[in-house]
């Protein structure tokens, strides 16, 4: 490693344009892709679109931030509640309204929650958002004239966007939740990469350095919580339009669970791991459901101990690896930047 | 710690000396705000902040470096400066521009690593470069935040003798900004030779004070302290 | 009058329970710093191995022995198994125990199916006592005398004993008991099988009080997180306070107020972290 120490910071136009290649890649893949299969499997990729939205909110707390949240879907589910409900009980047709009205109240609860949950750290965190995820998912079970209980909201329609003259179709819709998600992407790889960003990986590695600094580190974590929940209340919603229907489960551990394991499997230091992650799990659920539908947990708890033991690091990691040794031949891989 | 009283004036260099567990780091984690002091008060250019917290007191000017490493081992040289240059500005909350694109910010992170001769190592991993190099880079961070005094955890610490006499010569630069620094130790000659002035802890207690010259010389004193005989 | 000692009686056996569930949590998390999400599932484990005895026509206490045993048994597995190799390591120790919480929850779904299980209290124990004109389980009553006899137990051996005293040297400083000669991986070993035996212990006698689902692991380490923040982590005495607190809002919520007892526990934690995050007994958390 190393040995490359007086390369200008600048990097050249041909640099530019090989960083900038997978991105054109995975870009072509997930517009062509939808276009040439049937109909189950363009939902497919719909649903890994919307997970990959999901788990990314998660990577920005827990692999950029250090919190290990194991009640994320909490974020999840009122987002895709309060778009429910905003769109069946109150009638609130545009997208444009009841849209920003579901991720305002998303942002509002992780405002909230933050505050308890950032009064322990470490081991009580995680169990304190395990415990808060567990109090959403009970108001969604018992506040049936609200939520309709465990039997879920129904019939929510896709998004009105106040286009006229148009009609959805599902190509249309995971077009619609493909461009979410870029914009989500590039919205998030700004944060992770700006001084913002760079403090919040200061405070997951060195928080008592930072503190020493002059960083309020409190207020990054609080920041980055909510900043978190809003995403994945953004995925949340996407999910009820996806789906039409919003269940109490679409708020319990099992989903915070699920989640975790994309980004691990993707990779907690990869930005784009968690994309990874999403793609795999949903794939693997797909094929659960086909061969053995009530093994599926036992199966998802396999991985989770398979993912642990043996695949540290993540998906994403070998796939840098692997892109940077097309790139440079052999030899000089330099070291991988955990951003 | 119980009973420790001393000051510090600007431009003013001082020592603290002590063996192992005689509390200076505990000091040091008072004085910094990472504990909170049970009984006394501290005084940073007559302000009280006993009871604020370590980063507003960072913000009033004071700025300390730690015994063990705590750099971001996995960042280059010029990454790890980043934070420091950022954190006096609002520029460190900003959350839609990337951090590369701060020129300034970065003219002053290469200034600040050109004084400890570590521009030429920027892209390197910290993890990298040599412990030696890593005390200096941690001096350097401490320095980025403009510091009106300087808190020295150790800086000579497990390094061979010729980077100890680097790391002296940096402590001199310091002196010439006329940043008055606190300096614990457990290696007197350094500290001697680097301080104006010298405490000698013990178990929590300040049990002798004195300039290094006189120390020089009360040959008692340095028996008894500093298990050093004759001259 | 009598219905409310009766309340509170319900609430002191419910806290027992709690009390020696929280405490193998508390063991491992406190002393080990080991976070082990299984320990809901060893309660299952516990308490399902218990039914089985008992519906195979076996004797309550040989139930109890055995389910606790099993739960004991497999924590040494988990231990050596996988634990051991990410020691430090609490992401990973999340997701590991997380995922075999996946797979405990869908073997007992497996085995036992998606219905409650409950046992009848042994027939020694089947009598009811008379509270003012109201009968009351002896079982329960039971349930509190094993209750204490557990705490004056677990608050000697760990408190005042040379046992304890080289467990809690062992979880501060690695080094210095490693230097006495002390076989440190034995003591994990022994350590983390005894948090997951009173795991199963509490399930064991449990399951003539409450109904057994396989989706009950989750539910149960959170009361037994939340004994742990009230009561502050790796107190014996803090654990049953916390686990008496608990237990007696949980059942006067049940009582009082049945349409909001699932959030009372949740909001006693919330108000517990923003006004006194140590906890009752005034413990830091790490």
């Amino acid at each position: 490693m190393g040995g490359i120490a007086l390369e200008p910071i600048k990097r050249s136009s041909q640099e530019q344009l090989v960083r900038l290649l997978p991105y054109i890649f995975g870009l072509l893949l997930f517009t062509m892709f939808p276009l040439l299969v049937p109909t189950y499997l363009q939902t497919m990729i719909t649903k890994v679109f919307v997970f990959a939205i999901f788990a990314m909110s998660l990577n920005l707390i827990w692999g950029y931030t250090g919190l290990t949240s194991l009640g994320h879907a909490a974020y999840f589910g009122i987002g895709g509640y309060v778009y429910a409900i905003l769109v069946t009980r109150y009638g609130i047709e545009s997208f444009w309204v009841s849209g920003p009205l579901s991720i305002l109240a998303t942002g509002l609860v992780a405002a909230a929650f933050g505050i308890v949950a950032l009064r322990v750290t470490g081991v009580y965190f995680l169990l304190v958002t395990l415990a808060l995820g567990r109090l959403v998912y009970y108001v969604a079970v018992k506040w049936r004239s609200m939520t309709q209980g465990s039997d879920g909201i129904i019939g929510i329609a896709l998004p009105n966007l106040g286009l006229p003259g148009f009609t959805w179709n599902a190509t249309y819709f995971c077009f619609f939740v493909l461009f979410v998600l870029i914009i989500c992407y590039i919205l998030l790889y700004l944060i992770v990469k700006s001084p913002f960003g760079y403090a919040l990986q200061g405070v997951r590695d060195q928080e008592p350095r930072m503190r020493c600094l002059g960083y309020n580190t409190w207020l990054y974590k609080y920041i980055a919580f909510i900043i978190a929940g809003i995403f994945a209340g953004i995925a949340g919603m996407l999910f009820s339009q996806y789906l039409g229907v919003f269940h109490p489960d679409h708020t319990g551990v099992a989903m915070s669970t699920v989640v975790l394991l994309m980004v691990i499997i993707g990779g907690t230091r990869m930005f784009f791991g968690p994309i990874i992650g999403a793609i795999v799990i949903v794939l693997l659920e797909y094929f659960a459901s086909l061969y053995m539908p009530a093994r599926w947990p036992m199966l998802l708890g396999a991985v989770f101990v398979i993912a642990v033991m043996f695949l540290r690091g993540g998906i994403g990691i070998h796939l840098v690896r692997l892109w940077e040794k097309v790139i440079n031949g052999y030899g000089s891989v330099k070291g991988c930047v955990p951003l | 710690m119980q009973d420790v009283s001393f000051s510090v004036e600007i431009g003013e260099k001082l020592a603290i000396i002590g063996p192992n567990g005689a509390g200076k780091t505990t000091l040091f984690n008072l004085l910094n705000g990472q504990f909170k002091a049970s009984d006394g008060r501290i005084y940073l250019f007559n302000q009280d902040i006993t009871n604020i917290s370590t980063q507003r007191r960072a913000h009033l000017g004071q700025a300390r470096s730690f015994q063990m490493n705590t750099l971001f081992p996995t960042l280059t040289v010029l990454d790890n400066m980043q934070p420091a240059v950022h954190v006096l500005k609002p520029s460190r909350f900003h959350m839609f521009r990337s951090i590369t694109s701060y020129d300034d910010h970065i003219t002053k992170a290469q200034k600040l690593l050109e004084t400890m001769a570590l521009w030429e190592k920027r892209e390197d991993l910290a993890q990298d470069i040599s412990y030696g190099e890593q005390r200096k880079l941690e001096i350097a961070f401490s320095l980025a935040s403009e510091p009106k005094l300087m808190l020295l955890d150790e800086p000579s610490e497990g390094l061979a003798p010729i980077i100890v006499k680097e790391v002296g010569k940096v402590i001199n630069r310091l002196k010439k900004r006329r940043i008055p620094i606190l300096l614990v130790e457990q290696n007197p000659p350094f500290a001697l030779k680097a301080a104006d002035y010298v405490y000698i802890t013990s178990k929590g207690l300040i049990v002798y004070e004195s300039t290094p010259d006189e120390l020089k010389d009360d040959v008692e004193a340095k028996g008894k302290y500093l298990g050093v005989t004759g001259r | 009058m009598s219905l409310m000692a009766i309340h509170l009686l319900n609430g002191i056996s419910f806290g027992m329970i709690l009390f020696l569930l929280s405490m193998g949590f508390s063991l491992t998390l406190g002393l080990m710093g080991i976070l082990n999400l299984t320990h809901g599932a060893m309660f299952m484990v516990g308490g399902f191995i218990g039914y089985t005895v008992v519906g195979a026509g076996g004797n309550f206490l040989v139930a109890v022995l055995s389910g606790s045993i099993a739960a004991g048994l497999i924590g040494l597995v988990i231990e050596r198994l996988f634990l051991r190799r990410i020691y430090n390591r609490l992401d990973d120790q999340v997701l590991l125990t997380l995922g075999l919480v996946y797979i405990f929850e869908n073997v007992i779904l497996w085995i036992y199916g998606g219905h409650g299980r409950m046992t009848n209290p042994p027939p020694f124990m089947a009598f009811t006592v008379d509270i003012g004109g109201r009968s009351f389980p002896g079982y329960r009553l039971g349930v509190i005398a094993v209750g204490l006899i557990a705490f004056i137990g677990l608050w000697w051996l760990i408190d005042r004993t040379r046992i304890g005293a080289i467990v809690r040297a062992g979880m501060d400083d690695n080094e210095m008991t490693r230097g006495l000669g002390i076989n440190h991986e034995l003591i994990y070993g022994a350590v983390f099988a005894l948090g997951a035996f009173a795991g199963g212990f509490s399930g064991a006698i449990g399951t003539p009080m409450m109904s057994f689902i396989f989706s009950m692991p989750m539910e149960v380490l959170l009361y037994a997180l939340i004994v742990v923040v009230v009561g502050g982590p790796g107190s014996v005495l803090g654990t049953l306070i916390g686990a008496l607190v608990i237990g007696m809002i949980d059942a006067l919520g049940k009582a009082f107020i049945p349409d909001l007892a699932s959030f009372t526990i949740y909001i006693v934690l919330i108000i517990m972290l923003l006004f006194r995050p140590t906890g009752l007994m005034g413990r830091t958390m790490a």
